[in-house]
């Protein structure tokens, strides 16, 4: 019987002990471009590796800044009293960063993970010299590289940053350097959660405006067919749904470059449904936020209080058209 | 030892409860949904990947331009034009950057310079901002920066190839090839010329091109662009009116500004009333009455 209660106590005692810290999430590793130790970057960084409490202050961390950076680039609808607009621009903000790059811009690991064939520059040389010289620019040559080599890195705690795709996309909205290396590239944007967050939310308004501007151009978003005298099919508009509109500048801003696929979410027949399905699992999470957000491949995040309450408001609103936003407000005035 | 064994069942009990109910540190999703997936092997890095986009753009220009530090310079997009072209450099970009518009127009128009997906499962494609679009309006933009270090290259300017690409369907270059002849060949287009060149653009693409126009224009031109402006708010999308509409204040119309806003008051009940709470806001902001006229 003793031995039974010392085992109940030692079964205890390791159970509070993976609460505090955990095994590395392999998953990751291979979804990673490591940073050069030497180059400082700005934001909140994911630690696999750590307890729960850590990794709950970092999701709070993390959503205090989208919804700051979203309210900053839907300031004109909320000051002309838009309230419902305003309030879908906020839930797209939180819903992409979850759907794009899980919720991580930089990670902190404490292993042997840099993966050689991703930070290595070797690969290059298939390309001209011409060019291998114009693009080496951006991640290998600087003088303190982004992407050193990993036999140049000399320690075990890295900062890495997520990387998507064939590794063309990059950082927690998985903007794709191949269409935006003029600016996001360029400029270095990369390397601030909060730049990246400006970029991809500015490049989402791109979308958002037009579309809702034009709304009734959009079949799936605000026209419906009635019949009406003998039989002929009359123009009607329906009620918007916001969250349609979410996922409409979703699939056509942002997923397939262009508005004029702003209605692909709703054809039975594209060949991007799943990704549609993806994105509309991740925006119904979001939208049944109660205090904990759950991340694929990465797991789940308590929100602190405060944050939690803004988060409530917002994706209460934009469900039910109302303006509560004592804590949001709280949240932004911080 | 049931005193001690009770409490301890306690303990048990809400330690186990705790673990079900509290967030888990780690664990692995059964669903994936997002859109980073595991990297593919062998792995691209992302200069392979660019480079490889551009190596497509590049082979249609010439050779002498896509060599040396010059190109590396203009492809080095953290360098703003103002700060690249300086006076002593001015002909040498100029002569380049005008060389370079009409290969990459030519290729753009074709087949976008070689640009592609990345595979089946890629569905993005912007085709208003490929990698060439870009190429082309930095060149554009150093064209212009080197015609206001050096006034004297306005006569090497290739006028008919800015005409076309100021109508060519690109926003990008629209807008960009507008500012260069309302800036250098105004003796010869007319402010009217110039709107009536603005009329397949819409949204932002027009409200950009407008404010340009609206720079150093006069009295005159001013009635003219107020004018284009009206028929605008009297007849165009919710998006155009609006774009037109935040950038109404900074093209310093005057009286003309205020005078053709009741036109917008159409969209207090017509299809897109979406938009009459944005319209009030920023009509109000030019005209304070603009609301009671409407009603």
């Amino acid at each position: 019987m003793t031995k039974t209660i010392l085992g109940t106590i030692t079964a205890l005692a390791l159970l509070s002990t993976s609460a505090m810290s955990a095994d590395r999430n392999t998953s990751l590793d291979r979804m990673m471009y490591t940073i050069n130790p030497a180059v400082s970057v700005s934001g909140p960084v994911y630690r696999d590796q750590s307890d729960a409490t850590t990794k709950n202050a970092y999701a709070t961390d993390l959503v205090r800044i989208i919804l700051k950076e979203a309210d900053r680039q839907a300031a004109q609808y909320r000051d002309a009293g838009d309230m419902k607009a305003y309030y879908a621009v906020l839930t797209m903000a939180l819903t992409v960063p979850m759907q794009e790059g899980l919720y991580i811009q930089y990670r902190g690991v404490d292993a042997d993970v840099c993966n050689s064939a991703a930070n290595s520059g070797d690969l290059l040389k298939k390309g001209s010299a011409t060019t291998y010289g114009i693009f080496n620019q951006y991640f290998k040559t600087a003088e303190t590289p982004f992407f050193p080599n990993c036999e140049d890195i000399n320690t075990n705690k890295l900062t890495q940053i997520i990387r998507g795709g064939d590794g063309s996309d990059l950082s927690i909205m998985q903007v794709s350097i191949r269409w935006h290396f003029d600016d996001f590239l360029a400029l270095k944007k990369y390397e601030s959660v909060e730049k990246t967050l400006q970029y991809g939310v500015s490049h989402l308004m791109k979308g958002f405006n037009p579309v809702y501007r034009n709304i009734s151009a959009y079949e799936c978003l605000a026209n419906g067919k009635k019949s009406g005298f003998f039989g002929k099919k009359a123009k009607v508009l329906k009620e918007l749904s916001y969250t349609d509109l979410i996922r409409g500048v979703w699939a056509g801003q942002y997923n397939s470059g262009s508005i004029t696929k702003t209605c692909r979410f709703a054809d039975p027949n594209s060949p991007y449904k799943n990704h549609d399905k993806g994105f509309e699992r991740n925006l119904n999470k979001i939208l049944a936020f109660n205090g904990v957000l759950a991340v694929d491949m990465v797991g789940n995040f308590k929100l602190d209080s405060d944050v939690a309450a803004a988060f409530k408001e917002v994706v209460g609103n934009v469900q039910n058209g109302t303006n509560n936003n004592t804590a949001l407000k709280a949240v932004l005035s911080k | 030892m049931k005193k001690v064994l009770l409490p301890l069942l306690i303990v048990i009990v809400v330690a186990g409860a705790w673990w079900n109910f509290s967030p888990r540190s780690s664990f692995t999703a059964p669903e994936v949904t997002s859109e980073v997936t595991p990297a593919p092997t062998p792995m691209k890095s992302p200069e392979e990947i660019v480079a490889a986009d551009y190596e497509k753009i590049a082979k249609h220009l010439s050779a002498r331009n896509t060599s040396g530090d010059e190109w590396k310079q203009i492809n080095n997009y953290s360098l703003t034009p103002e700060a690249l072209v300086t006076n002593a450099n001015a002909k040498t970009y100029f002569k380049t950057a005008q060389s370079n518009v009409p290969d990459i127009f030519s290729c753009l128009k074709k087949d976008f310079c070689g640009m592609e997906t990345r595979g089946e499962d890629d569905a993005y494609f912007d085709d208003q901002k490929t990698p060439a679009h870009i190429l082309l309006n930095r060149n554009l933009k150093i064209m212009k920066e080197s015609l206001k270090k050096d006034g004297s290259l306005k006569s090497e300017v290739d006028w008919d190839l800015m005409k076309e690409l100021a109508t060519s369907g690109s926003d990008m270059l629209s807008v960009e090839a507008l500012d260069i002849i309302r800036e250098f060949d105004s003796e010869s287009m007319k402010t009217d010329e110039l709107i009536k060149m603005t009329q397949d653009l819409q949204g932002q693409a027009k409200a950009d091109a407008l404010l340009r126009l609206s720079k150093k224009s006069n009295s005159t031109d001013k009635i003219l662009l107020a004018s284009e402006i009206e028929e605008i708010f009297a007849q165009k999308d919710g998006n155009t009116v609006i774009s037109v509409l935040e950038k109404l204040r900074n093209m310093s119309l005057g009286a003309n500004a205020s005078r053709i806003l009741f036109h917008l008051c159409r969209f207090k009940e017509n299809e897109d009333k979406q938009n009459w709470p944005t319209i009030k806001f920023l009509a109000s902001k030019v005209n304070n009455e603009f609301e009671k006229n409407c009603n």
